[in-house]
């Protein structure tokens, strides 16, 4: 009989579908559209339904508000049942603020108290427990979900005082972001959603909904909701994470400890630079030099693929890291840390080029100049061939910079030079760059002759910020000049007036000035960070600026000047922009922005420099940035001069 | 029973015949409708026939980037200006093979926002099937492929999907760049980093190229509003980019209105402009141009800002009751320099810091190694910093010079095109300094014999028992200027100069890019040659190669003498059949070919 | 054979069938349909630093016009049909309560939306949603289009002020960012191509900072929109409850209640102690119970629990749901 059912419904879907097939040739007809639009509500919500009963409204009551960021307060959200003692899995948003109590409210309307058990804070997820005596609907979560790009996907949740259903459909974006955390779709998903379920028109659980933007891509973890960019966790690192959270076991990013060789994150290889002082990666033994092969048992060409495959993992898991050392290749158990001793940033006062030997087949560093006062005066020469500190080999500006920016405070470093035709080791012990400011160039820096350059009014096409630029003329032969970003106060005025007094001391120390307005008279907003980075990167390649003596500044910065919206502003970019920019010299009253701080990355370095007279003036936002790694020098005094000087040196190693 | 008995072995063959993966149904608990589940893998399927070719662009260094869509198996790629213009000379795009390839910039269009790049490396790259833009409706399903916020860190690129709001939307440009025009408007999230990249229609066929987002309400984040320029307008800028260099777009010469009655007039003329020549006048009615019919001012813009500079396409206007179809020559929106000024405000393609050395090594074909590397790295400043890190393979393809993004390009076009004339009679001769004697009979009623003598110091044309000559440039000159038969000779001359001394030689030679021919497609080859005062035009056809006009302008702001040439067959050793003469719209002379000698020139 | 597996046959059979026609067919028809009916609308100037510009629909071939009752509206607005033609038009009548006006223009047999048509919207189905948000079609461009789902049918959160807006009613929630500079009074049809909403101003939830999307449902506007037409005075009634004089409405001391010191911006709605002898006593109410509800409104702190007493009679009980460590409790104060 059941086959008899069967052979009917076949005959009469084909029939159906042919019918469909010669009725939608008809270009005007638009009943073909009709009846797709009408098929997708009824799978949406089939779908939709067959996950509502496990999905639960989560609210903070009486949280207290917090101001900053585009999404505030106690925003009702979503989360889902996921055990049925009562687990209920949602997203870090309910943690954002302190509340008084958590409250539950199941699809039937009743209200429970909610604790929080663990929270994954790599993955944005909060782990709550709710006592029920009542039957509750875990979802069911799957190893082995099947994800297809462009299929759809729709995003359930609970809305609003009645806890109605709330969806959003959209299509599979892509797998492995954030670090290899997240999936993403196009869904609109907005606060509400959060914590809530992403699955497919079959009614496959894909993920939990999270709070998330991308590193440097906005202020607060809620400022993509709506914008057709979301993610959510997928099930298969649920499966693996939930029962770990469900012992209550906090779970943060695993760290490895390992500083990339290559420029920047898009080039190939996976060479290591250095290792970070008491690292997982030095603790299991991984040295510079070490080229990695592989991170838990995947195959990786670039450092970004490190990245990704680490995603997987949390502080505390141990993985087997395949490197190349020499001819033979080595695996090391690496047990992952929550963190580690943030660097100390080190720099012997050597401004030095990369040479290619035999076309760009290999290259070694020669010394250019020799900082006066710093470690390196008196040990090391113009022209010396730094060919290894420590156990490193050096052939690049990079590792150099980098070995020293992760070097021990206080620990002399051996150093093997080529002089002339001799080589030698020379033992220096380096200088914190936190210590102080150099107050001279080196002489091979000095220009001595230099005539004023001239102030030229530049726009970027696609952004009406007014800005202007003191610089050498197109053909100069100048090298390796810095370049500072000087950001103006709202109401300033122009920035060529502003420029008026820098043409001959900015071509005396060799640093390109660029003076940018705001927008409006009001603020800076944080969409133009983009701005002043975009205009950054085209002087960078205009003239010819050393991209490691880049820096935002303010006229606020210098002693004796008030601070204003701009040094707040400064900050925020030089913070987000940390590949463009690689100092900022800011007011110490400015108001701290609302960045977020990640470690000081010996990749894309970043200092600051502040006018403070004693210790005791140093502004409370220093603390935690110095926590992070990031040398704060304070200078007696700051005047154009020496900011001048600074942003050239940031060049030195 | 019948009907199973009948039905089973249908089905069986079905499921051999199309099992795939993209077919599998998903593992959920619930049954999906047959006709959803056949359109979401068609969806799946335009997909994946549409992320190969999208790129993700890096700016080396890492600071910005955006996206990008492969056209062309060697490697040449679209993306914005305003994408290209941070990064300079040099870029590394990503594709979703898992490779990050090398790219060079090859030419910029700052009006338009566009730019074309080659990625390096490879002869096969995936390139995008390109669509008819103008077939798109508002309501069609589109899909935006690309790299919004950098996320494609595993360069994997993110697929929205969405539908067109709205086709023919213009945007104001700021100051003059960067105007939009009958562009794409779309609900598919457009976020900043997706600039640059493609907007696919539902059957994975490229439809444009995503520009600006409306970000005004929340800063940068979508809000329902992104804009594409349509792919039909890339088209049309195409080979000017493939030129290397900075190219501008057209204007008509008048300002239009939009009639209250309904219907577009011109409201103010330029004496000089072409249009004017062709006798379009204050008030005039403007019903069609390049075959697109208008109705409003803002249709006219749409049209003409989707136009490169000096084109000539179809004019149809309405004066005094009649209607009058006629081919115009569109201006430049900016003069000679002006774009380069606001360019270097806008901050362009930078210099390289060490100069290649062009003039001594011969315009080099694909892949022949062009500036020699190795004596650079001998020089310290050259290959010692840091900023310096362009790779071999890029700065082998890369050459400044001002007015270009990539001068490279323009000698690499300049030698295939002049490769092309050589290898056409009367090119295929070796006479140096010849002499070319033509004859045959003029196309009249009455047919006249004509002889044409074309050599260095004296040119002479003798139809029935009239003869003219010119025996200078300074008459080569009037003879165009003042509109007479003569032109045949300056243009004849031109030709053989050319052939002789080749583009280097010949005075300044630029590759224009291509353009239509007397307002007709397929775009066609143009080569500029300056030498003294006249300037020539070679237009060459795409496919065939024949030189099928020969333009020389005494002054841009007059007629040139246009020389059309006939052939029949694809035989490119035969002399032409006929050669024609034409100033503006009208024909002086068309000549039928009988023999066509070349001989060593008299010597004095 | 099993079930699921005759289905995917089927599947691919269908491909097979109807390769021939687009996977997933254009709107393009129901989205021209529906923008032949939607309208510009352009006022004097409007407020300094405001868009002087909105959507709007045509309710009758006679040319009656619906569209958001907003200050674009401040003088005889200019409407701009699809076709491009300009009018002139009058403000025939409004409905503050639904955020709603009706213009008209001298205009005849022009297409139009049937609002008499019973179309009800469900949380999950598809919708096209037609406006001219942000001015971007000008002169005789065609109106926005954009497709997206019905998210959710909410009524908008209770919570004093949360919305600037004086509707209560139930609103249609978006899945689409719809609501934008000028998209107000645009239209929202259905799978069938019928009037199912008509998208609001923008608002912004001032609690969260969220942006809502969302339409008010043409079964709403019906009657309202019939009434203008036919020139009756509408008849809404206000939902919202009235506070009361403090002499006749309950607070903490007519409930001896007493909270803790309120000395925070926003002070958790904890009870410090209580009075004896009175409801909350009667109700045997302990310090730190933490009120959570009023009569099934969510308290944010001590300020809105006043204000909710407020709206309640000192002669009625008092419905509240509290949480006692993990419970939550319904409890009843009685006067």
């Amino acid at each position: 009989m059941a086959e008899l059912v069967r052979t009917c419904v076949v005959v009469g879907v084909a029939l159906v579908s042919l019918a469909c097939g010669t009725r939608s040739t008809f270009a005007q007809d638009t009943k073909p559209d009709a009846d797709y639009r009408q098929l997708i509500a009824d799978a949406v919500r089939a779908a939709a339904n067959g996950v509502l009963p496990s999905i639960v409204t989560v609210e903070q009551v009486v949280a207290v508000a917090n101001t900053e960021g585009d999404v505030s307060g106690d925003a009702p959200t979503s989360g889902v049942i996921v055990s049925a003692e009562g687990h209920v899995l949602t997203s870090s948003l309910v943690t954002q603020n302190p509340a008084a109590t958590l409250l539950v409210t199941l699809a039937d309307g009743t209200r429970k108290a909610a604790k929080v058990v663990a929270q994954d804070y790599h993955r944005e997820l909060v782990l709550l427990k709710i006592e029920s005596d009542q039957d509750l609907t875990p979802i069911e979560i799957s190893q082995n979900t099947q994800m297809r790009i462009g299929a759809t996907v729709v995003a359930v949740g609970r809305y609003g005082a009645a806890n109605s259903p709330i969806i959003s459909r959209g299509v599979f974006s892509a797998v492995d972001r954030l670090d290899g955390v997240a999936i993403q779709t196009d869904a609109r998903v907005s606060p509400s959603f959060y914590g809530g379920l992403l699955i497919d028109l079959s009614g496959q659980v894909l993920g939990v909904l999270i709070p998330a933007v991308a590193e440097g891509g906005a202020e607060n973890i809620t400022d993509w909701y709506d914008s057709g960019i979301a993610f959510a966790i997928p099930s298969h690192s649920l499966a693996v994470k939930l029962p770990r959270m469900m012992a209550g076991e906090p779970i943060k990013k695993g760290l490895l400890g390992i500083v990339a060789r290559t420029q920047d994150p898009y080039q190939d290889g996976t060479e290591i630079a250095t290792v970070r002082v008491r690292s997982p990666a030095e603790i299991a033994g991984l040295r510079a030099g070490d080229v990695v092969e592989a991170v838990a048992g995947k195959p990786v060409r670039r450092h970004l693929d490190i990245k990704q495959h680490l995603g997987a993992y949390d502080a505390g898991d141990t993985i087997v890291v395949r490197v190349r050392r020499g001819e033979e290749s080595i695996d090391f158990d690496v047990q992952l840390a929550e963190s580690i001793p943030p660097l100390e940033c080190q720099r012997l006062g050597v401004v030095a080029r990369r040479h290619s030997v035999d076309g760009d087949e290999s290259s070694e560093v020669v010394v250019d100049g020799i900082v006066p006062k710093s470690p390196a005066e008196g040990m090391l020469e113009v022209d010396d061939v730094i060919q290894r500190i420590g156990n490193a080999e050096v052939h690049d500006l990079q590792t150099l910079r980098r070995i020293l920016l992760t070097a021990q405070n206080e620990t002399a470093v051996s150093i093997l030079v080529r002089r002339g035709d001799q080589t030698k080791t020379i033992e220096v012990m380096p200088q914190a760059i936190a210590s102080g400011l150099s107050s001279e160039l080196p002489k091979s820096m000095l220009e001595k002759d230099a005539k004023a350059w001239s102030v030229e009014t530049i726009k970027l096409p696609e952004a009406p910020n007014a800005a202007a630029v003191v610089a050498p003329e197109l053909d100069s032969q100048r090298k390796r000049l810095g370049l500072m970003m000087l950001l103006l106060n709202p109401g300033d005025g122009a920035p060529e007036t502003a420029l008026k007094d820098w043409p001959n001391l900015a071509s005396q120390f060799g640093v390109v000035v660029c003076a940018v307005a705001p927008q409006d008279n009001e603020r800076w907003r944080p969409a133009e960070i983009e701005v002043v980075t975009t205009l950054a990167a085209q002087l960078i390649k205009q003239y010819a600026i050393e991209p490691a003596a880049v820096a935002v500044a303010t006229e606020g910065a210098m002693t004796g000047k008030d601070s204003g919206a701009a040094d707040s502003m400064a900050v925020a970019v030089a913070i987000s922009e940390k590949r463009t920019f690689s100092g900022a010299a800011v007011n110490l009253k400015t108001r701290p922005p609302a960045v977020r701080v990640t470690e000081n990355d010996p990749a894309m370095p970043l200092q600051f420099v502040l006018s403070v007279k004693e210790p005791s003036e140093m502004p409370t936002w220093a603390a935690p940035l110095q926590k992070a790694g990031y040398p704060i020098i304070s200078a007696e005094t700051l005047d154009q001069e020496q900011l001048l000087i600074w942003v050239r040196l940031l060049q030195a190693i | 029973m019948i009907l199973r008995i009948m039905f089973w072995p249908a089905m069986v063959c079905l499921v051999l015949g199309l099992l795939s993966p993209s077919l599998l149904l998903a593992a959920g608990p619930i049954e999906v409708h047959p006709r959803l589940i056949e359109i979401e893998n068609e969806r799946v399927a335009a997909i994946e026939k549409a992320v190969p070719s999208t790129v993700c662009v890096f700016v080396p260094g890492g600071a910005g980037g955006g996206s990008g869509m492969l056209i062309s198996p060697d490697g040449f790629a679209l993306t914005n200006f305003h994408v290209s213009s941070p990064a300079g000379s040099f870029m590394r795009c990503g594709l979703s093979d898992g490779n990050i390839y090398d790219a060079v910039i090859v030419g910029v269009d700052p009006v338009g926002d566009l730019a074309l790049i080659q990625l390096l490396g490879r002869s096969d790259f995936p390139a995008a099937e390109m669509a008819d833009s103008r077939k798109a409706a508002a309501g069609d399903w589109c899909m935006v492929i690309g790299n919004p916020f950098l996320l494609a860190t595993n360069l994997q690129p993110t697929i929205t999907w969405g539908i067109l709001s709205g086709v023919g939307r213009y945007q104001y440009p700021s100051g003059t760049l960067l105007e939009y025009a009958d562009c794409f408007q779309t609900d598919a999230s457009v976020n900043p980093g997706n600039s640059g990249g493609p907007l696919f229609n539902s059957q994975g066929q490229l439809l444009g190229v995503v520009g600006r987002c409306s970000f005004e309400k929340r800063g940068r984040v979508n809000v329902g509003v992104g804009y594409a320029i349509s792919i039909n307008q890339a088209k049309n800028f195409l080979g000017y980019l493939l030129s290397g260099r900075i190219v501008d777009h057209a204007t008509l010469g008048a300002t239009v209105a939009t009639d209250p009655d309904g219907g577009v007039r011109v409201s103010n003329i330029l004496e000089s402009s072409d249009a004017y020549r062709r006798g379009l006048r204050y008030s005039a009615e403007i019903l069609s141009i390049d075959g697109r019919s208008v109705e409003t001012a803002n249709d006219v813009q749409n049209v003409l800002a989707t136009l490169p500079s000096l084109w000539r396409v179809k004019l149809t206007y309405r004066m005094e009751n009649k209607t009058v179809d006629t081919l115009v020559r569109l201006n430049s929106v900016h003069l000679q320099d002006e774009l380069l000024e606001k360019m270097s405000a806008a901050l362009p393609p930078p210099p390289p810091r060490q100069e290649p050395t062009p003039e001594e090594q011969s315009p080099a074909p694909e892949n022949v190694p062009v500036p020699d590397s190795e004596s650079e790295t001998e020089d310290d400043e050259t290959t010692d910093d840091e900023s310096d890190g362009i790779p071999q393979i890029v700065r082998q393809r890369f050459e400044a010079k001002r007015g270009y993004a990539n001068y490279f390009y323009n000698r690499l076009n300049q030698d295939r095109v002049y490769k092309a004339m050589k290898a056409q009679f009367p090119g295929t001769s070796e006479a140096a300094e010849s002499l070319w004697t033509i004859e045959g009979e003029t196309d009249e009623a009455a047919p006249r014999p004509f002889k044409l003598q074309i050599q260095s110091d004296k040119s002479l044309l003798t139809i029935g028992d009239q003869a003219v000559s010119v025996s200078s440039m300074v008459q080569q000159y009037d003879a165009v200027s003042s509109a007479t038969v003569a032109g045949i000779l300056s243009a004849l001359d031109a030709w053989r100069r050319m052939l002789e001394t080749g583009p280097a030689k010949f005075g300044e030679t630029t590759y224009l890019g291509t353009m239509p021919l007397g307002g007709e497609r397929p775009l066609r080859d143009c080569l500029i040659g300056l030498s003294s005062e006249l300037e020539v035009r070679w237009l060459l056809h795409p496919e065939s190669k024949h030189i099928e006009a020969i333009e020389v302008f005494a002054d841009r702001d007059e007629d040139p003498a246009e020389l059309w040439i006939e052939r029949e067959g694809e035989d490119r050793s035969q002399p032409p059949t006929a050669v024609s003469l034409r100033y503006g719209t009208t024909q002086l002379v068309r000549l039928k070919i009988k023999s066509w000698a070349i001989g060593a020139g008299a010597k004095e | 054979m099993n079930f699921r597996s005759t289905f995917w046959v089927l599947g691919t059979m269908v491909a097979l069938c109807s390769s021939r026609c687009h996977a997933q067919p254009s709107l393009d028809s129901a989205a021209r349909q529906a923008q032949q009916r939607v309208v510009k609308i352009y006022g004097a100037g409007g407020v300094a630093g405001l868009e002087a510009y909105q959507s709007g629909f045509l309710v009758s071939p006679d040319g009656h016009v619906a569209t958001t009752w907003s200050y674009v509206l401040d003088v005889e607005p200019v409407v701009v049909l699809d076709d491009g033609r300009r009018f002139e038009s009058k403000i025939i009548g409004f409905e503050p309560t639904l955020e709603l006006a009706v213009l008209k223009i001298e205009a005849s047999s022009v297409p139009f939306f049937r609002v008499d048509q019973d179309a009800t919207a469900q949380w999950g189905d598809f919708v096209l949603a037609v406006s001219n948000l942000f001015n971007i079609a000008a002169g005789n461009e065609p109106a926005s289009v954009m497709q997206g789902s019905v998210a959710a049918v909410s009524s908008l959160d209770a919570r004093r002020g949360t919305f600037k807006t004086a509707f209560r009613g139930e609103v249609l929630i978006l899945d689409l960012v719809a609501n934008n500079p000028g998209a107000g009074g645009g239209a929202v049809i259905d799978a069938q191509g019928r009037l199912v909403g008509m998208l609001g101003k923008e608002l912004r939830d001032t609690s969260t900072g969220v942006w809502l999307n969302y339409a008010i449902p043409t079964s709403t506007l019906r009657q309202a929109i019939g009434d203008i037409i036919a020139g009756r005075t509408t008849s809404i009634v206000d939902d919202s409850v009235p506070e009361l004089p403090r002499d006749r409405s309950h607070n903490f001391e007519t409930l001896g209640l007493v909270m803790v010191p309120n000395v925070l911006e926003n002070t958790p709605t904890f009870i410090d102690d209580v009075n004896r002898e009175s409801p909350a006593a009667r109700a045997e109410l302990r310090p730190d119970d933490l009120v959570l509800l009023v009569s099934g409104k969510r308290v944010a702190d001590q300020r809105s629990f006043r204000e909710l007493l407020r709206t309640i009679d000192r002669r009625d009980a008092v419905e509240l749901v509290i949480q006692r460590g993990n419970d939550i409790l319904p409890i009843t104060l009685r006067p």
